[in-house]
């Protein structure tokens, strides 16, 4: 074997790539050759001191929590991280009539984004005692689940999502093909309110207050049976 | 496939792959901020198709759409000259390798220091391949995986990122390795 066929074969020695007639080869070449010799020792040194100086960066305490995918409470965060891009252009799209209506329109599209990723829940039950101490130290409150089967609404699970800039309770409940999400949060000191429907981007919206907590009801059911789980679930009279 | 059983499958196949993605993403992107958004974006990518992924070579699998995020994140920004900043990068990483002894040590902080900077200058396409296989240790044909080139471009960027590197290195690559 010549230098000039020798030397293009050396980087592929040096990583394990070449077969191994060549090997035998190439070596039998560097055993005579000092120039290709020099050439094979620094293209080593090379290697070696990459790997002794280079930095491997280590994955930062936390950043696994923050990937959606992998989130410790096994809910990928995929859910509000692109959600979050929609809730932004939800925002610029659709101008902020009057205060208090970005949070539905936060809620329709959290909601929507639950239909479309397809991850829902988190906490997949449609029992009551199973769904409430689920969301003990998630959301800083008790949240009220209830099953409302006997209306037509089967409780599917809960999840935890992100509303208002804090961790809302979304309860999921089914009624045959349909989602709805009945959404749980802080009311901040607002005084109760009762259920009133505010439809928003084709989806059927019903919202109040009550006991110290915001409620909005998102889904793509009709009515009147939308305004019967709403009254329902806010207790008051159909 | 059902969402808590995606999601346990997806954390099993990838999860042990995220330090090298993280690894590729910091070379690549470069600033800790940008690096983990690309992260994020690849990861809500990889999670997406995770339904039609078939648990071979999840490492390569993941390190594609890593590697195909961060390039969009440079095209985004118009690949504009690449900053090095020092005390920021040396707080947040760990050298992969110390050799003891204080007589070596400021030796060896400069040729840590050139060595790095020179891999820095290097054009992405060429820094991609030596990282991919000087750092994470893939064969010629993984990395033509990650990185969507034949293997014979594989092949001349790696030997182009060692020639300039040997070039602008001089002796020091082999001192460095010696000391």
């Amino acid at each position: 074997m010549t230098c000039t066929e020798t030397l293009p074969l050396l980087e592929l020695e040096l990583d394990g790539e070449l077969d191994a007639r060549s090997v035998l080869e190439v070596r039998d070449h560097l055993a005579r050759c000092a120039a290709c010799g020099r050439q094979m020792a620094s293209l080593r040194a090379l290697g070696e001191a990459a790997r002794a100086h280079l930095v491997s960066f280590e994955l930062p305490s936390g950043l696994e929590r923050r990937l959606p995918g992998f989130s410790r409470s096994r809910r990928p965060r995929i859910l509000w991280a692109a959600g979050a891009l929609a809730a932004a252009a939800a925002v610029a799209i659709y101008a902020v009539p009057r205060r208090g209506d970005a949070l539905l329109d936060e809620a329709v599209a959290a909601h929507a984004r639950s239909l479309q990723l397809d991850h829902a829940i988190d906490v997949q039950s449609g029992d009551q005692h199973t769904v409430k101490p689920w969301f003990e130290g998630k959301v800083g409150f008790a949240v009220p689940v209830r099953d409302y089967a006997a209306s037509g609404f089967q409780l599917a699970g809960g999840r935890l999502d992100y509303l208002d800039g804090r961790p809302a309770a979304a309860l999921v409940y089914r009624r045959g093909k349909h989602l709805i999400n009945l959404f749980v949060l802080d009311a901040r000191g607002a005084g109760d309110a009762p259920a009133r429907r505010e439809d928003l981007r084709g989806f059927a919206c019903w919202r109040w207050t009550s006991a110290g907590l915001r409620y909005l009801l998102v889904g793509d059911v009709s009515e009147p049976e939308m305004g019967a789980l709403a009254r329902e679930a806010a207790g008051q009279r159909p | 496939m059902k969402e808590a059983a995606k999601v346990d499958a997806f954390q099993r196949a990838l999860g042990p792959h995220l330090r090298a993605a993280w690894n590729l993403a910091r070379w690549l992107v470069r600033d800790p901020a940008d690096a983990e958004d690309v992260l994020q974006e690849a990861c809500i990518r990889a999670f997406r198709h995770f339904d039609g992924f078939r648990g071979e070579r999840a490492r390569g699998w993941l390190l594609s759409i890593v590697r195909n995020a961060c390039w969009s994140f440079l095209s985004r920004r118009g690949l504009p000259g690449e900053t090095f900043d020092e005390e920021r990068d040396s707080a947040a990483v760990v050298p992969l390798q110390l050799s003891p002894g204080p007589e070596t040590e400021l030796l060896r902080i400069d040729q840590a220091r050139r060595i790095r900077e020179e891999v820095e200058a290097l054009r992405p396409e060429f820094r991609e391949a030596f990282i991919l296989r000087e750092l994470e240790g893939l064969s010629y044909k993984e990395i033509a995986e990650v990185t969507a080139v034949p293997l014979g471009t594989v092949m001349s960027r790696l030997s182009r990122a060692r020639r300039e590197l040997q070039a602008r290195l001089g002796d020091q690559g082999r001192k460095a390795s010696v000391s």
